[in-house]
């Protein structure tokens, strides 16, 4: 069964690698650049969309009445002795907090990028404008999904608070 | 409780879901055309252009006609040479002739426009209306060893009034 699984992994991983090196060879720069931006802020992306969607799943948590504490104790690494007589929407804020300083450095570097990108065409034009612009596309993939779940939570936090 | 104020600035479930929906449409409409962009260019890369005649107008003085000619693809052509053939109108005295292969290596840029000299026969008079000069351009692009003509009809007396 082991092996059969791993047979499965190792088809997968070489079928991956095909389509990706086709794909690779077949590019524009353009496609590349977008390539390498949505990688790079996918990977920067990363605490904020594993961070939002695990508050989502415990505001969801919250609302069945099944919420444990540890979980925030786990995701804010604070003590459990802190969080483990608050509300659900105090470690709802707790968590928000904690993702606040993660938030800040990834639309601050995506403002960079965006004024990096958009500052040469308004200048009149340089030869890699037109790769920037893909990098900046590629980048506004993992912001998208950011800004979504970001707003959901919000969201969802301010009907728990509308709610207590 | 102080997590009430910042509530009043926020949206209700239904509202995040839709701007959510509405940015991911526009994110991924800005980045379809841009790499369907990308992807035109590099296609029409590939394909040899064929370079048009835009005007062409006549200069008694210098007795030349001057042609410009656009390049209407992505690829830049050399301009190898030109030839002339005159055919007389019923206005005019002077006999047909033709001159053939005048060297001219422009290089004529990709999407650019040059201007191309055709020099009449030094001795002969001035055109007539009537006139007919045609103008042949060689050209070869980077995609094939082959050379290329491009042939424009200049009527004397018909373009210049325009």
């Amino acid at each position: 069964m082991k092996k059969a699984l791993a047979w499965l992994w190792f088809l997968l991983l070489a079928l991956f690698l095909f389509f990706g090196a086709t794909l690779f060879s077949g590019a524009t720069p353009e496609e590349l650049a977008f390539a390498l931006g949505l990688f790079g802020f996918l990977l920067l992306a990363n605490p904020l969309l594993f961070g939002y969607s695990g508050l989502l799943g415990f505001l969801a948590e919250v609302e069945a009445g099944t919420a444990k504490p540890e979980r925030v104790a786990e995701a804010t690494h604070a003590p459990l002795d802190l969080v483990k007589d608050l509300a659900g929407l105090a470690l709802a804020a707790f968590w928000l907090k904690e993702l606040a300083p993660y938030r800040y450095a990834y639309y601050g570097l995506f403002l960079l990028l965006l004024l990096v990108a958009l500052a040469p065409q308004l200048a009149g034009g340089l030869a890699f404008a037109g790769v920037l612009t893909g990098v900046l596309w590629g980048a506004a993939v993992p912001t998208a999904l950011v800004f979504g779940l970001e707003l959901l939570t919000l969201a969802r936090v301010a009907a728990l608070a509308r709610g207590a | 409780m102080r997590m009430k104020d910042e509530v009043m600035l926020m949206r209700n479930i239904a509202g995040s879901l839709i701007i959510a929906l509405l940015v991911s449409l526009l994110v991924g409409l800005g980045a379809g055309v841009y790499i369907q962009a990308s992807r035109t260019r590099a296609a029409l890369a590939a394909v040899p252009p064929s370079p048009v005649v835009l005007s062409a107008t006549y200069q008694p003085e210098k007795k030349q006609v001057v042609f410009e000619v656009y390049n209407p693809g992505y690829l830049p052509l050399l301009l190898v040479d030109q030839s002339v053939v005159f055919t007389p109108g019923p206005e005019s005295k002077e006999k047909a002739y033709a001159l053939a292969a005048v060297p001219l290596n422009l290089t004529l840029p990709a999407q650019g426009t040059v201007r191309v000299t055709l020099a009449l026969k030094p001795e002969s008079e001035e055109l007539k209306a009537g006139d007919v000069v045609a103008g042949t351009i060689a050209y070869t692009h980077p995609l094939s060893p082959d050379v290329y003509a491009v042939t424009h009809l200049f009527k004397y007396g018909e373009e210049e009034k325009k």
